[in-house]
């Protein structure tokens, strides 16, 4: 077959650009290609079909390199060589039918690499792997652009970096590649700002060809958005990188192959700073390690788009909404008459409901993800923030396992983000200063994840300084947010709740790496707008912990049905925690006619959920459902419960998209729609 | 549903002609993707008051407006109502209208500019006006309908 493909290649004579029908190509001879005027990298013009065959045959051959590597370096077992020389050899070769004259020579030299290590002429080192693996990503990223149908990256600087080790044909470890060993005093350092414009047609293609560039002339020291944001194509704005230079050089190289890019804007800072770079370059390799492992894990999956997800969820969804309807017809058939039929109908139901189930489930889980997909950058975080405000910080991790929806992630991840600098920044005090007090030197972060009651929670927690309600009081009054009066009688719990308020964050707080006005109250809105909720504590001396509390899962979720205004609204159930009787509760008036439901010895404010919702009530309201309202519990009346119930959530469409009282609708067994209740949305009025 | 039977003439459009407490609106063929009876409108509490409720368009929730109130017309009884579905900007939207009168072929230079009859509020919301067999039909803009600003100020009011 792929001969079959490169003759018509050949005949069609597209593959122009050094093409050659022989697999075995002299690359010497074809290297003028490499010389090409810079800025007009190669286009292929496949047709669409062979372009889905050459990048599906060469993304296989790519991750095989790619798992080959990582295992030849972990098992040395040199057998694998045989193997990744094949691959190497069949990208080759396509890539070469394909016209693709880049990617084949890319091919050819690694391929020289591996012949090498396969007579014996050359040692495996985790140098050598590392460079190899640079030749994965340098295919991978022209794949990827192949299929974007953009110019491909350059290729040739990495080329020729593999070519002049192949030179070298010693057994000894290879140093570092050839780029990269020039002596110390020559390297620069540089922060560049890259803006992609907004009329650049695809802003996360380019965002990781710039990355792509930025890695082939430097090391990259830092960079914002992570890699694996610019992979998965959401960074689209903006990229900041930190990036050390053999030499002056390549900075400018870089920035005249980044400056190409008509749609990007390239602002380049140089800093002469050898020693605190190197320390940081240390965390980096740590990092990579980190990185290249979960890539070797992301190679047993298949990539699908989050809205083919939803499409696959929403149709799962109805299937439930159908089955129930299925049920209960079944039921009455059942009623009516008992003979045979009915059972054999039943039976067929049930089985169809318990399939409904799995699929329900399984499909439910392909959106989860574990958290060390967010856990996983903090230790390099932390380690830096530590070490840029002088604080030695001890990271624990716990319950990276715990899984939690894709769709949450980015969310969650921002939310953490601004916490762990919150608690690094003002939170955990000098190490002077904790000796002082009589604290080790080191302070504590944890970061732990759990599970609970169809919620995932997760815990930022410090042993710094705490939070003063008394400097809250004071600030929240230099704000004009409360009166002195005011101030002074909220208990000291409300007044650290008071960080949550807008535009609470002072200038004075505003430092290089908590600041840029974003403040508590951010990661409040940020939480709530999945459906989460935060909870806040403090105590001077001692420390601060962070609760947040994330839905399992956006798309389905279990929800209690329960009666108002003689029409059902759906209380997710993550926030009920149990339902009573109210004709047999003790319910006491206090002050002006607020009611107060006493739980086991607790007095909980009590009110009608048709009175907060804003519905006219009908029927008298017998049950209490005591929920949780912003970490608070409150009880709530409603005339009566139907059942629990699995829901798929709907949005409630344009123009209401806003509301704040409602997360969506969604649509019974018998197609009647239900609100599903925000218990954190619902302002709380008596 | 109608074919656009014409392709010589790019000045000729399509409209589907409705009736509001006796006035005759019209919108456009393009921006109107059914006309559907609907019974169970489930009202949405803390809603602007111009949105009559939400229904369940084949598996899918949608908003529909009371284009009466939308229009300061008076106001649409929630019974069993006529719901033109449309497409606004990448939304479905659903509009209570009374009747359908027809869908008929006209061209562009029918239509003539809003006069000072209306107000400039409603003048908006009107691509402009033209006449059907003697009588006076507004033709409504679907994307000037439920702009950005006619929805914040109503959801700010509530």
């Amino acid at each position: 077959m792929k001969n079959g493909r490169r003759k018509k290649r050949n005949g069609q004579g597209v593959g122009a650009a050094g093409a050659n029908p022989s697999e075995t190509v002299d690359f010497s001879e074809n290297s003028k290609s490499t010389q090409r005027k810079e800025g007009c990298r190669e286009m292929v013009e496949l047709s669409p079909d062979e372009l889905e065959l050459f990048v599906s045959e060469a993304e296989e051959n790519i991750n095989g390199l790619e798992n080959g590597l990582l295992r030849l370096e972990q098992e040395g077992d040199t057998s694998l060589v045989a193997e990744l020389f094949r691959h190497a050899h069949t990208l080759k070769g396509s890539a070469g039918a394909a016209g693709l004259t880049e990617m084949s020579q890319l091919g050819h030299a690694m391929e020289n690499l591996l012949d090498q290590v396969r007579n014996g002429e050359r040692k495996v080192t985790s140098d050598l792997i590392d460079t190899l693996l640079e030749g994965v990503d340098m295919l991978r990223a022209m794949v990827f652009s192949l299929r974007q149908n953009e110019p491909l990256p350059n290729p040739s600087p990495l080329i020729n970096q593999l070519n002049a080790i192949a030179e070298r044909k010693s057994l000894e470890p290879e140093s570092k590649p050839a780029v990269e060993t020039s002596s110390p005093s020559g390297e620069v350092t540089a922060t560049l700002n890259i803006f992609i414009k907004p009329e650049c047609p695809m802003p996360a293609a380019r965002a990781f060809q710039a990355y792509l560039a930025m890695s082939r002339y430097g090391e990259i020291v830092s960079l914002e958005p992570p890699v694996s944001e610019i992979q998965a194509g959401r960074a689209k704005y903006r990229l900041v990188a930190q990036l050390k230079f053999p030499d002056g050089a390549s900075l400018n190289e870089l920035e005249s192959e980044l400056t190409r890019f008509e749609d990007l804007v390239v602002e380049v800072q140089r800093q002469q700073d050898g020693r605190k770079v190197s320390e940081i370059v240390t965390a980096q390799k740590e990092k990579e390690v980190e990185t290249t492992t979960t890539t070797a894990a992301e190679l047993q999956s298949v990539r699908v788009s989050i809205e083919q997800m939803d499409a696959l969820l929403n149709l799962v969804g109805e299937l439930v909404i159908e089955r129930a309807r299925l049920e209960r017809g079944v039921r009455k058939i059942a009623e009516l008459n008992a003979n045979g039929v009915a059972e054999e109908l039943q039976g067929v139901t049930e089985r169809v409901s318990r399939i409904v189930g799995q699929l329900q489930e399984s499909l439910t889980r392909t959106r989860m993800v574990p958290l060390s997909v967010v856990f996983g950058r903090f230790p390099r975080l932390v380690r830096e923030l530590a070490r840029n405000m002088g604080k030695k910080v001890q990271l624990s991790i716990e319950g990276e396992d715990t899984e939690i929806d894709r769709a949450l992630v980015e969310k969650l991840n921002e939310c953490l983000v601004h916490l762990v600098r919150n608690a690094i920044d003002h939170g955990i005090e000098s190490p002077e200063e904790r000796i002082a007090v009589g604290k080790p030197a080191e302070g504590l972060l944890e970061i732990s994840a759990s599970q609970s009651e169809g919620s995932v929670i997760v815990v930022v927690r410090d042993d710094g300084r705490g939070i003063d309600p008394n400097k809250i009081r004071r600030k929240a009054i230099e704000r004009g947010l409360l009166t002195e009066e005011q101030a002074a009688n909220l208990s000291d719990d409300e007044a650290l709740q008071l960080i949550f308020r807008s535009g609470f964050s002072t200038k004075e707080e505003v430092s290089e790496v908590s600041g840029r006005g974003v403040g508590m109250d951010a990661v409040k809105a940020a939480m709530e707008q999945i459906g989460g909720a935060i909870d806040f504590h403090s105590q001077v001396g001692e420390g601060t912990t962070v609760t947040l509390r994330l839905p399992l899962t956006l798309a389905i979720i279990p929800a209690l049905l329960v009666r108002i205004g003689g029409r059902l609204f759906a209380l997710p159930m993550h926030s009920v925690t149990e339902v009573l009787d109210l004709t047999r509760s003790d319910i006491q008036v206090i002050g002006q006619g607020e009611k107060v439901l006493m739980l086991r010895g607790n007095p909980l404010p009590l009110c009608s959920l048709s009175h907060l919702l804003g519905v006219r009530n009908g029927l008298a309201e017998k049950t209490a459902v005591i929920v949780r309202q912003r970490e608070r519990l409150m009880a709530v009346s409603v005339e009566g419960v139907e059942g629990k119930d699995e829901i798929v959530i709907k949005p409630l469409g344009y123009p209401l998209h806003n509301l704040r009282s409602f997360i969506g609708a969604t649509i019974l067994g018998d197609g009647s729609i239900a609100l599903i209740v925000d218990l954190n949305g619902l302002a709380i009025r008596r | 549903m109608v074919k656009v039977a014409d392709e010589k003439q790019e000045q000729e459009r399509h409209i589907v002609v409705f009736r509001l407490n006796g006035t005759l609106f019209a919108l456009d063929i393009q921006s109107v993707q059914e006309i559907v009876k609907q019974s169970d409108i489930v009202s949405v509490p803390g809603a602007p008051p111009f949105i009559l409720g939400i229904v369940n368009l084949r598996g899918r929730i949608m908003a529909v407006v009371d284009t009466k109130r939308l229009l300061g017309i008076g106001e649409t009884s929630a019974d069993k109502v006529l719901v033109m579905v449309a497409q606004i900007g990448e939304h479905l939207v659903g509009f209570t209208v009374d009747e359908v009168e027809q869908v008929t072929r006209i061209t562009s230079d029918m239509v003539e500019p809003v006069s000072d009859l209306v107000s400039p509020e409603e003048a908006r919301r009107l691509e402009g006006v033209l006449k059907l067999d003697g009588k006076l039909v507004l033709l409504l803009d679907a994307n000037r309908l439920l702009d950005e600003e006619v929805v914040s100020a109503s959801l700010a009011q509530s």
